[in-house]
């Protein structure tokens, strides 16, 4: 049995592969302390710096967003990272700051050249036109976005990473979903959950290790 | 904590032996001229109407029997009974600028239409898929938030009162009303228990079916096979008549929850004009699509759920925002929550920021336990609709919440406020345009649809730029 780095590296080159290779789409099921926001760091870098795509980021909160600018903003090139936000959103001192994080808040000012750009799902969604924009789309903790959230986002880029807990509670839906309660790929469903099930042909992809549960908890999740 | 105040209703019952009011505002509209409709089914057979009573407030019913729906013919003959019914009730609702309201006993009845609509639209006889249609209004109304196109009676009196029972007992329409109007000197749980026995759903009692319907419906089809007219005639009679002994009691009780809720005790309620006007431009619309010959599908693509399951939420955002706003049972309810910041005023300062430039601050503080607000938020005057406030800051100290924010708008009403006032905040005001907005946006974002939600996964396609050795080791030192 391999060591634990060696999986989890494994793991990544598979992921980094599957971009040069250009799958559609990867869903990237990680259990928690995995390293999902290192997966996605890895990936939006590679897309953007080695295959000089337009990278968009997707996270479900501005929290999120945040974190994965921080990381993102740290990276050894000084490559600047821009953060999609609405007008007038209070913003932590350390991002506003930051030398190598843009703040954008209008879709005008969206980079067209190959690049990294975060913003949280909901910002997206209202992006102003039906074509496509990035080349690659890197949804982080994807299984809380309800399927119909990704629909409005989805044809931002043709390529997709879903990455996220496949053992995190489904997407809260404050309404009545009877409806679609007995369709697999409802609007209800989470994202992965529902493209896999139009799509069963789509790539998929275990992170190995978790760094917070044990490997039989890992295997249960 | 808003199910506290169910609870504690619920042991106040329990403890009298009558249902006890649990709102001041009614929290239905009654259209003058809705109709009451209660349809039987037949044991087996969820998709047949074997009898239907239809008629309004103060009426009697019109009944008519199907005696052995199985048969497609006799089916059909009762359904197009109805449809002129309903064709002119919806004419006359169009031209008067209006909407249709159809009351039905329970949820279970309410299941039952809703199932109906969704059978009979996809029926070859195009009178049949009329009808259909009429009832879809109803049925795709019904799961969304503050529609007042098809009421079941027992929705609309749980939500005026608590029963001394659990929730699902509540849904046998006439052991509810038993508890809202129980006998005098009687115990209340025989009295309820005497109630049950009495059908008040969509079907009919098995025992019943078993010892008196199924023999008469298998004699009607006998003569029936026989040729025999007279016999058959005499069995579609006791058809009929036994049917009426259970349909013509659920009719009734249904005419008497509504005018229960028709009570002058109930206080008029604005957030009902809202979604009254709502329903209207909903209908108006349901109409007109029919007219152009729009079809509802049986499932909904992709998009259409997108589109379906956004106005429900919307739906669900503007009813609790006008019912915080205008209910005061829905108000005391969301400061139970948190929902609504009950708080008192403790600082109010107007900051001189630069020449001309103020900033009015407030700070209120709570003893609310759970609040629902974060840093950020914008919150409303639910008694002013003007003034309104951005948290900054949210405290915990001891047994008070400590509020901070600046006031966005309405600076002048803030400053009407004094030292000690408390007020209560909660969301703005319903936006219905809104959801326009919205599906506007939804509908640019979706012009082109995402393979993702389409049929065809698109091949890969390999980028051609220079492939390092170790990809893993090319990613790590841009890290």
């Amino acid at each position: 049995m391999s060591d634990p780095q060696t999986l989890a590296d494994g793991a990544l080159r598979e992921i980094l592969e599957s971009q040069r290779q250009g799958a559609p789409a990867v869903v990237l099921r990680s259990p928690p302390g995995a390293g999902k926001t290192g997966v996605a760091q890895r990936v939006a870098l590679q897309s953007a710096r080695a295959l000089e795509q337009r990278c968009m980021v997707v996270t479900q909160t501005n929290e999120q967003a945040f974190d994965v600018a921080r990381r993102l903003g740290g990276n050894a090139e000084g490559f600047p990272i821009h953060l999609y936000t609405r007008r007038g959103l209070e913003l932590p001192a350390d991002i506003r700051g930051h030398r190598n994080i843009r703040i954008i808040e209008n879709f005008a000012d969206i980079p067209q050249q190959p690049g990294i750009t975060i913003g949280n799902a909901a910002k997206w969604s209202w992006i102003n036109t039906g074509e496509t924009m990035f080349d690659l789309q890197i949804v982080d903790e994807a299984f809380q976005l309800p399927d119909y959230r990704f629909q409005l986002i989805a044809n931002l880029a043709p390529h997709h990473v879903l990455i996220g807990d496949p053992g995190q509670i489904e997407p809260f839906v404050d309404c009545e979903i009877e409806r679609w309660r007995c369709n697999p790929a409802g609007p209800q469903v989470s994202s992965p959950a529902a493209l896999l099930k139009r799509h069963p042909g789509v790539m998929q992809l275990a992170l190995p290790v978790s760094r917070r549960l044990n490997t039989d908890t890992v295997r249960l999740v | 904590m808003a199910d506290l105040l169910a609870v504690v209703a619920r042991m106040r019952a329990l403890e009298k032996g009558e249902a006890v009011p649990i709102v001041s505002q009614s929290q239905v509209i009654i259209q003058p001229h809705a109709r009451i409709v209660t349809m039987l089914s037949m044991a087996g057979e969820d998709t047949s109407v074997h009898a239907v009573a239809i008629g309004r407030q103060g009426v009697a019913p019109q009944i008519k029997v199907a005696p052995d729906p199985r048969r497609r013919d006799d089916q059909y003959e009762l359904l197009l009974w109805l449809l002129p019914q309903f064709e002119d009730y919806y004419a006359w609702c169009r031209a008067e600028g209006t909407f249709p309201q159809i009351w039905v006993s329970s949820d279970g009845a309410l299941g039952h239409l809703d199932t109906l609509a969704d059978r009979l639209r996809f029926t070859e006889d195009t009178q049949v898929k009329r009808l259909g249609e009429l009832w879809t209004y109803a049925g795709e109304r019904s799961p969304i938030a503050g529609q007042q196109a098809l009421i079941s009676a027992t929705t609309a009196l749980r939500a005026h009162y608590a029963t001394g029972q659990q929730d699902t007992e509540d849904e046998h329409l006439g052991a509810l009303l038993t508890w809202i109007d129980p006998p005098a000197g009687r115990d209340i749980l025989a009295a309820v228990a005497m109630a049950e026995t009495q059908p008040m759903g969509a079907k009919t009692d098995p025992s019943f079916d078993a010892a008196e319907l199924q023999p008469a419906v298998a004699l009607f089809n006998k003569a029936r096979q026989d040729g025999d007219v007279r016999a058959e005639a005499f069995h579609a009679g006791r058809i009929q008549q036994m049917l009426e002994t259970v349909i013509r009691p659920i009719y009734a009780a249904t005419q008497r929850a509504m005018a229960i809720l028709d009570r002058p005790r109930w206080k008029a309620n604005a957030a009902l004009d809202i979604l009254g006007r709502q329903e209207a431009a909903h209908f108006a619309r349901f109409m007109q699509n029919r007219d152009a010959g729009y079809r509802l599908p049986y499932n909904d693509s992709a998009k259409a759920a997108a589109f379906k399951i956004v106005a429900r939420e919307r739906a669900v955002d503007n009813v609790e925002a006008a019912s915080i706003r205008h209910d005061r049972a829905a108000r005391e309810r969301g400061a139970e929550s948190g929902r609504v910041l009950r708080g008192t005023i403790v600082g109010r300062d107007k900051v001189k920021l630069a020449p001309y430039t103020f900033e009015t601050r407030m700070v209120l503080s709570t003893p609310q336990e759970s609040l629902h607000l974060r840093a950020g938020e914008e919150i409303w005057n639910l008694d002013d609709p003007k003034l309104c406030l951005r948290v900054t800051g949210i405290e915990r100290r001891g047994p008070f919440s400590w509020v901070s924010g600046i006031v966005e708008k309405g600076k002048k009403a803030a400053l009407l406020l004094n030292i000690g006032d408390v007020v209560d905040l909660g969301p703005h005001d319903p936006d219905w345009d809104a959801s326009i907005r919205e599906f506007a946006q939804m509908s640019t974002r979706l012009a082109v649809p995402p393979w993702t939600h389409s049929e065809v996964m698109p091949p890969p396609v390999p980028s051609t730029r220079p492939r390092p050795n170790d990809l893993l080791a090319a990613v790590e030192r841009m890290v």
